[in-house]
């Protein structure tokens, strides 16, 4: 249901991602793996169309070609996005960052799961974005990103500057949101042992390179470990 | 002021404070469109004042026309006059930021050479297509009365008028900011144009509309100020600069600072100018202001957020 096919993106003169391939099933986790600077998150600005990719670049999404659409019509095609950093809105309050998220949903009124799953966000709901630590904010960014109704979330990095006991939680929460809302979810992460526990297939990308792949039942830790040391 | 009597001191203050609140008035309009161009979009626009002449030349124009061909309207014609003012100040302000502004998001500097250059380009068209006098609108008979709440102290009803008008803006300003879908839309926008629009927001669109809008509150202030003063090519400079102030002084991005240091310059500039000559009015002023930003450096009222 989405589909990836020869994405070359750079700066400039420079390509950092080069020819990159990519299939995602329906309800898939899939973990992108790879040190930094490697190009994960270059991929996925790219995939949502922060920025652009090259004319022979293939972005699909449920049948629909969107490499050359801008970012807000991604969104309705059924991409969602949640950043490095999170990138809330710390003036507004958590509810307003939910509701800016409703752009493109039909109904413009928060859907109640949101609350079921962050509880938090109920409780601090006229409280500002940029006063919630940061774990809150995380889940906060992940609420505002689920609300756009999306086929296929990217996370990035979403474990970063995160409490390691609210990392385990995340992973739980990630697959109740596959399940309960039938949507697959690409992660890119360094921390193994969170994708280990979240994530369905892994990928390593090393220069804008995918350089291996594998299923969840015959992952080789140590492998991807290797590729994540410096 | 050893001349006056307690009672008259007592009534100057009192019409020199309501005459400061008008200014106020015309303060927090023009300082209204800065806070969301200036305090949300982090553009300089140095132009904001040719908005607001903009809108005065509508109402003059517009009560010339009426007072020419439908005299019977002249008690009316300002339900009509300040929305004409917001429109035609929107419909430019609209086409600028599509033509200028837009290209130039990210480089104050740019914004505040290129903006300016654009003042001059409005005002030589004003002195071109209207004239360099000095031009008043003609207004009904109502709003040129006075209210004597006591036998020394007159308060023209122009002054009420401008400040009802202020409030009922102020307020709907900030009911369309925080309830809208279109003014959620604006201040996300404004906060994090890239994450916006990765959340599905139109950002060009909506940066379109909030400078339009900035400069049609501009063009409401325009409308305004006719009752109290003629309107000139360059009449808005006067207020540019102040209005800046107001915007510093409070604290960008708070509204309730936009209002205090409003309230603050207005009356105090209208009571300091009786006592003294106007430019030792502004000069104690200015230095009462830097005071205040040396130890208040982001304003008075700015927020505090984790970012």
């Amino acid at each position: 249901m989405f589909h990836v096919k020869n994405l070359t993106v750079g700066y400039g003169e420079s390509e950092v991602i080069r020819g990159l391939e990519l299939d995602l099933v329906q309800g898939e986790i899939l973990a992108i793996m790879g040190r930094n600077g490697m190009g994960k998150t270059t991929l996925f600005k790219s995939l949502i169309g922060v920025l652009g990719c090259t004319g022979q670049s293939s972005i699909e999404i449920s049948g629909s070609e969107v490499s050359q659409e801008p970012s807000y019509k991604r969104v309705r095609y059924g991409l969602a996005y949640v950043p490095q950093g999170r990138m809330i809105y710390p003036s507004l309050t958590v509810e307003d960052n939910i509701r800016v998220g409703l752009e493109t949903a039909k109904s413009k009124k928060i859907p109640s799961y949101v609350y079921e799953l962050f509880p938090v966000l109920a409780e601090m709901a006229k409280r500002r974005g940029g006063n919630l630590s940061g774990g809150q904010q995380q889940q906060l960014a992940i609420a505002r990103a689920l609300v756009t109704e999306p086929k296929v979330l990217l996370l990035d990095e979403p474990t970063e500057g995160i409490q390691p006991s609210i990392i385990k939680e995340m992973a739980r929460t990630l697959k109740k949101i596959r399940d309960e809302h039938d949507i697959s979810i690409i992660v890119a992460e360094q921390v193994l042992s969170f994708t280990l526990e979240a994530c369905d297939r892994f990928l390593v990308i090393e220069n804008g390179e995918i350089v291996h792949s594998s299923l969840r039942k015959d992952v080789d830790a140590e492998k991807i470990t290797k590729f994540l040391s410096v | 002021m050893g001349d006056y009597t307690i009672q008259e001191i007592y009534s100057v203050v009192v019409m020199q404070s309501f005459s400061g609140l008008s200014l106020l008035c015309i303060f927090v309009l023009m300082g209204l469109g800065l806070y969301i161009i200036f305090g949300q979009m982090g553009v300089i626009n140095m132009a904001h004042a040719e908005f607001l002449v903009m809108g005065s030349y509508t109402m003059c124009l517009f009560s010339k026309f009426i007072s020419a061909n439908f005299p019977w309207m002249m008690n009316y014609y300002i339900i009509l006059a300040v929305p004409l003012s917001f429109a035609v100040a929107f419909g430019v302000g609209y086409l600028v930021e599509w033509l200028l502004i837009s290209r130039l998001y990210k480089r104050a500097l740019d914004t505040l050479l290129a903006t300016w250059g654009l003042s001059l380009i409005f005002q030589q068209c004003f002195r071109s297509f209207i004239g360099a006098r000095e031009i008043s609108a003609d207004l009904p008979d109502w709003l040129m009365g006075t209210w004597m709440p006591t036998d020394s102290i007159f308060i023209p009803v122009n002054g009420l008028v401008l400040l009802a008008l202020t409030i009922a803006i102020t307020v709907g300003l900030v009911l369309f900011m925080t309830k809208s879908r279109l003014g959620l839309r604006m201040r996300a926008t404004t906060q994090n144009r890239e994450m916006s629009n990765a959340l599905g927001v139109n950002t060009k669109m909506t940066d379109r509309l909030t400078f339009a809008l900035a400069c049609g509150i501009s063009g409401i202030a325009g409308a305004f100020f006719t009752t109290m003063a003629s309107t000139s090519p360059t009449a808005g400079t006067n207020y540019i600069v102040d209005s800046f102030l107001v915007l510093v002084l409070g604290g960008l991005g708070s509204l309730l600072g936009l209002f205090i240091s409003a309230a603050f310059l207005g009356i105090l500039s209208s009571v300091l100018e009786f006592f003294m000559s106007g430019s030792l009015a502004k000069v104690w002023l200015y230095l009462i202001i830097f005071v205040v930003l040396m130890k208040f450096t982001r304003g008075l009222f700015s927020a505090r957020i984790r970012t």
